[in-house]
């Protein structure tokens, strides 16, 4: 693969300036200071971007609105909306407010008659769990792997790469759809399996990074002065490969919401909950764009779109920390 | 409409009922309870002793995008159920899991399939009510038993005078009705869908409605089309006329494809001159004797009765799967001169409507083509060459099927060729239709499309009384669901109309009885109905002696 | 370690790869909950009937005797019969995958020339508005579902305007005599072009992204200014030297991508109603058709699986600085 011979564009972060208050400051707080610092100049250099400070904007707001969902949402999103003195009488097909000024509802129902609004927003918890979930594991189980397979090299490294030659194997939505068949269509299934695949990238890069950082000095005197694996693993490797982890990550927010999306799409979704995909099968299965009932299939899309692109912007503000020659 | 076709073979005898059903989830669960209950607070009075509550029911459901209407009818169902005091959750689940629990396995609480293709009623009741098939697979995946409704129908099976069945099956359907089985929620009628422009003069027959034989042979097409164009949402699976596994979208082809002995016309008649046979005779009880017209297969090789004799000893013989059912009655085909055959069914087995459920299934194979294929079931064949009155031309799998006229036949068509496509999209279908490039709306899709297009001027629709039906089928396995008094208030609690009016546009009849009037004089209107309002179901309930908790929960009364 | 024995290693370590997926594959379809033979058979078989069919397709023998009779059936590249059509597998698959690899290169080839041309010019221009545009709709392009951008070009374009067909690859009543013979119709490239072209829009992306980080380090070179001492025009330096340098990671990308593309075809092929290879196994799936799931799937990943390969012998090849370790 092509990530080998990437030069290695990280400062060794604890060259020099944690080895004289060794004696003074205690371990825990000094790996505690490590990581905040390293975080923290990250941060200033990935907000230093416009359109990165957008995306984050774009996926607090859209964290927002999952947490308050309750509050915000006029209905539930599968409460059957009544007219009101006939009560079994579904409100299926409103006009959303634009079209017809008495409506009740903002974005109208769905055929249905449920809230488009009210699903619109709870769809966004879906979106994030989803989301944010495969993301930290994309993130954490591809770095613990990439790092444990560079640090050891020989037979453990070769065992898990192998795992990851196979899992690189698997096509992603496909896999994806198999799995959710097996284990059932719920939300659950469906970060699962995407998590199953997804760590794989991450592994292989941080695994190349890893194999370079292991040479270094720093590592090698760390080596020398008796330190545990697992400190120069977590203190001396994990801080300078963590721009990669976090791009790793955000990337997966994106693909992971897209993969929901589709497997949501071939009828597969969760039914029990409401999902930006689940949205847009349904919207498709009553043919809603047949009756150019856009405020159903565009809304969706639309925030879709907003959080995926979120996630990529995030990404690519990443990578240009990591790789300075795109700057 | 896959679970249609899946469930759709000749159902007649099936012993599974041919149910299509699906699951949906509780409208209610995954959501927060945001939304105040503000419609259980009506009839039931809270009971300050209660006993056990009832336990949770399980509504299961196809996926949405299976069968839009049917998901949406069973999560309102479902609704209207924890309104009455049922705890009812709505489970969704992939059509084949959901077959499977539900008419195999039997696990489940509630269902809602669609019956269809019946062409006798009891024949199929008695597979799905007779209290001998509640076994695993066997057909009464509803667990009801009820003596004399064994009775009743093992009677009118084998009473040989018409008037006397009909009584019998006029006193099964008052009491299947009063003990309530099985709910019949709406009748679906059969659907012809046109663009009239391109085709005219439909007529349905029973079995398989407006894509039916009789109905092919009776087209006219208009303005100098030639092409009929039908679609499927999914592609066909095989070209074998034995190897498939009887879904519609299989029986609509080779049933136009493959020549039986005998047809039925859109009286439920047998009519010799649209059929193979011109001439039949019961010689005893255990016999049919067939005369046989000149005719050949589709390539050119004459169809002799050496062809028809073969046809039905080749399938008894090779236990052709897909026909097992018709196997049990027939002994062996024997020809007797050059234009005669004869079919021995069992001494001890003799089918009284013999025509019927196996004259008119069996389809004519050419024995120079078929004489050397072992596993029929299993051949692969390229090219099927029948005698129907349309033929093979091409078959571009997932895309499209090619049938063209066959000129040689007794019962021509009026089109030089039928094209079936494959278009999964349900929303293309429509913008094709008003277009003309689709004739007709094949699969039947009731839905809101067709509420908006019906009234164009170039599209048709036509409904006809159908044997087929919704039914909610509460499993009698299950704890409270074996009380009639139970069912009865469920059944009270269906919105039929709502169902009808909104979700089917107010395109069906809801349903009263088990029994669809399609089938004539076998039908019966004197049957107890039950009105559809959910207080009624409440009190119905408390009536029995279920008491209610501050939810409107039902539950037993105290000890 | 020389090529030759890299390239053995890797050849091997392709066979583990094809043996894991194979049986992953094999256990996950019989782990699968509902019973295969409910769709072959049909409810109203007499049991014996039944029976037969299941000994038909071998599911009576334990699943170890399955396994070993899966893995041999494998090497002979057959994939036994659909349970659904008794179609051998194999058929299923020439049947279906010509039509995702036409769809997918066409898309794909489209893609590259754009995204490629676009990538050269906003590395090029960098810190331009024009640069800022256009990497934002590339990743806008990325981020919106390419079955959601399908149904609104189908809304448009074929609800709406009727310029394109709504479904299928060739119209009503048209035969072929072969499928090289209907791919080179304008019937069929009627059909082609909407799904190509979003398909398109989607994968112009990567390449755009790809290209545009290789020019940037391309131009930080020093050969770029020893071009730009001589005197060459911009347009020379652009295109004859410094795309032509940035090139080398956008071909293996490409092979990847491609892989991956094939895998991620169902959602389209649904969409724009194409009879590929995907929709094909998504439909295997839900029908719980063992044999049809596992081949279709299996050719996917080997779509995946191959492409790497090529990809990893490509890079050894163009880059000469590779060494193989």
């Amino acid at each position: 693969m092509a990530t080998q011979d990437e030069p290695s564009i990280f400062a060794d972060l604890d060259d020099g300036a944690t080895e004289e208050d060794v004696e003074s400051v205690n371990r825990w707080e000094r790996t505690l200071r490590l990581w905040r610092e390293t975080i923290g100049e990250q941060w200033r250099m990935l907000t230093d971007d416009l359109l990165v400070k957008l995306a984050m904007v774009t996926l607090t707001f859209f964290m927002a609105v999952a947490i308050f969902a309750p509050l915000l949402a006029p209905h539930g999103p599968l409460t059957r909306q009544y007219e009101t003195d006939a009560e079994i009488i579904i409100a299926d097909w409103v006009d959303p407010v634009f079209i017809d000024s008495e409506s009740a509802y903002i974005l109208g129902t769905t055929s249905q008659g449920y809230d488009i609004l009210s699903q619109l927003i709870y769809g966004s918890r879906a979106a994030l769990l989803v989301g944010l979930l495969a993301a930290v594991f994309t993130a954490g189980i591809g770095t613990l792997v990439g790092l444990t397979a560079g640090y050891y090299g020989g037979k453990i490294d070769d065992t898990l790469m192998r795992i990851v030659d196979f899992l690189y194997g698997m096509p992603l939505l496909p896999t994806v759809i198999i799995l959710v068949a097996l284990l059932g269509p719920s939300l659950w299934n469906i970060i699962f399996a995407i998590i199953v695949l997804q760590w794989r990238s991450t592994a292989r890069v941080i695994r190349s990074q890893a194999l370079s950082l292991r040479e270094r000095p720093f590592v090698k005197a760390a080596q020398v002065a008796g330190a545990s694996d697992w400190h120069i693993i977590s203190r001396h490797l994990a801080p300078n490969v963590l721009p990669l982890s976090f791009l790793y990550g955000a990337f997966a927010i994106a693909w992971a919401i897209l993969a929901e999306a589709g497997v949501s799409f071939i009828g597969l979704g969760d039914p029990n909950r409401v999902s930006w995909g689940t949205m847009l099968q349904s919207s498709r299965a009553y043919a809603a764009l047949d009756f150019g009932v856009w405020w159903w299939f565009v809304p969706p899309g639309i925030c879709i779109g907003l959080v995926v692109i979120s996630g990529f912007l995030i990404g690519r503000g990443y990578e240009e920390i990591t790789n300075p020659e795109l700057r | 409409m896959r679970q249609e076709a899946e469930t759709n073979r000749r159902e007649f005898l099936t012993k599974a009922s041919a149910t299509a059903g699906v699951l949906g989830l509780t409208a209610a669960a995954g959501c927060t309870d945001d939304e105040a209950d503000d419609t259980d607070d009506t009839g039931a009075d809270v009971a300050d002793e209660l006993g056990e509550q009832l336990p949770t029911y399980e509504f299961l459901n196809n996926a949405e995008s299976y069968n839009p209407p049917r998901h949406d009818a069973i999560n309102l169902m479902a609704n209207q159920f924890n309104e009455l005091g049922l705890d009812t959750d709505v489970e969704v689940l992939e059509w084949g899991t959901l077959f499977n629990r539900v008419d195999v396995e039997y696990d489940y609480d509630f269902s809602l399939w669609h019956t269809f293709f019946t062409i006798d009623p009891v024949l199929e009741l008695s597979s799905t009510m007779h209290s001998e098939n509640t076994d695993p697979g066997e057909g009464n995946f509803a667990g009801y038993e009820n003596p004399d409704a064994d009775e009743l129908m093992d009677q009118y099976l084998v009473e040989p005078d018409e008037e006397r069945r009909i009584e019998l099956v006029h006193d099964l359907q008052r009491t299947l009705m009063d003990d309530l089985p099985q709910m019949p929620v709406i009748d679906m009628p059969f659907l012809a869908v046109f663009n009239n422009e391109v085709v005219d003069n439909w007529e349905p027959d029973l079995p398989l409605g407006y894509n039916s034989y009789w109905t092919m042979i009776n087209l006219e097409m208009q303005n100098g089309e030639d092409t009929l164009v039908g679609y499927w949402p999914e592609a066909l699976d095989t070209m074998n006329p034995l190897g498939h596994n009887d879904e519609n979208k299989h029986t609509y082809n080779f049933d136009i494809m493959y020549d039986s002995v005998v047809r039925l016309d859109n009286e439920g008649e047998i009519n010799t001159d649209v059929s193979l046979a011109t001439d039949f005779e019961r010689v005893d009880e255990a016999t049919m004797e067939y005369t046989i017209r000149d005719h050949t297969f589709h390539d050119g090789e004459d169809l002799t009765v050496e062809d028809v004799a073969f046809s039905y000893n080749y399938i008894t013989e090779n236990e052709v799967p897909l026909y097992s059912v018709q196997a049990n009655f027939i002994e062996e085909a024997e020809v007797v001169d050059d234009e005669t055959v004869r079919i021995h069914m069992p001494e001890d087995n003799p089918l009284g409507p013999f025509n019927l459920l196996v004259g008119t299934q069996i389809p004519i194979l050419p024995e120079h083509r078929w004489a050397d294929r072992d596993e029929p079931s299993e051949a692969s064949v390229d090219e099927p060459v029948g005698s129907g009155p349309l033929q093979f031309d091409y078959w571009d799998r997932g895309a499209e099927l090619g049938l063209s006229r066959f000129d040689d036949h007794f019962a021509p068509v009026d089109f030089e060729q039928r094209i079936w496509r494959i278009i999964p999209e349900a929303s293309t279908v429509w913008e094709n239709l008003r277009e003309g490039d689709l004739s007709y709306e094949t699969f039947g899709r009731i839905d809101r499309q067709l509420d908006e297009n019906q009234d164009l001027d170039q599209i048709t629709v036509l409904a006809d009384p159908a044997t087929s039906f919704w039914h909610c089928t509460p499993n009698q396995r299950t704890e409270g669901l074996d009380d009639p008094e139970v069912r009865k208030a469920a059944f009270n609690a269906i919105p039929r109309t709502a169902i009808v009016d909104q979700i089917l546009f107010g395109v069906p009849d809801t349903g009263f009885n088990v029994v669809s009037s399609a089938f004539g004089p076998l039908h019966t209107e004197d049957v107890t109905e039950y009105e559809e309002d959910i207080e009624v179901g409440i009190q119905r309930l408390q009536d029995a002696g279920y008491v209610f908790d501050e939810e409107g929960m039902a539950h037993h009364p105290p000890e | 370690m020389s090529k030759a024995s890299f390239i053995t290693r890797r050849i091997l370590q392709l066979g583990v790869t094809f043996w894991a997926v194979g049986t992953v594959l094999f256990l996950l379809f019989r782990l699968m909950p509902g019973d295969p033979t409910a769709f072959v058979v049909s409810a109203q078989m007499t049991p014996e009937a039944r029976q037969r069919v299941i000994e038909s397709f071998g599911l009576n023998e334990p699943l170890h005797i399955q396994y070993i009779q899966f893995l041999q059936n494998a090497l002979t590249l057959n994939f036994g019969q659909s349970f659904h059509t008794n179609e051998p597998v194999r058929d299923v698959i020439w049947t279906f995958l010509p039509n995702t690899l036409v769809l997918m290169l066409t898309a794909f080839v489209i893609a590259y020339i754009l995204g490629v041309t676009l990538g050269v010019f906003t590395g090029w221009y960098r810190g331009s508005r024009f640069e800022k545009t256009t990497v934002v709709t590339a990743l806008t392009a990325r981020s919106v579902p390419t079955f959601y951008v399908g149904l609104i070009v189908l809304w448009i374009f074929g609800a709406g305007l009727g310029v394109i067909p709504m479904s299928g690859m060739g119209s009503a009543g048209v035969e072929h005599e072969s499928f090289a013979a209907r791919v080179f119709t304008l019937d069929f490239l009627h059909h082609l072009i909407a799904p190509a072209a979003v398909l398109a829009f989607y994968y112009m992306g990567y390449p755009l992204l790809i290209m545009r980080s290789s020019m940037m380090e391309v131009l930080s070179q020093d050969f770029i200014d020893v071009c730009r001492a001589k005197g060459l025009s911009e347009r020379t330096i652009m295109f004859k030297h410094a795309a032509r340098n940035a090139l080398l990671p956008i071909i293996t990308a490409a092979a990847i991508a491609l892989g991956y593309a094939v895998g991620g075809s169902v959602l389209i092929e649904t969409v724009f109603g194409w009879p590929g290879i995907g929709r094909e196994m998504v439909n295997a799936v839900l029908r719980r058709d063992f044999p049809v799931a596992q081949g279709t799937f299996m050719v996917l990943a080997a779509t995946i699986i191959i492409l790497n390969f090529v990809a990893d012998l490509l890079y050894g090849y163009l880059d000469p600085r590779v060494t193989y370790d």
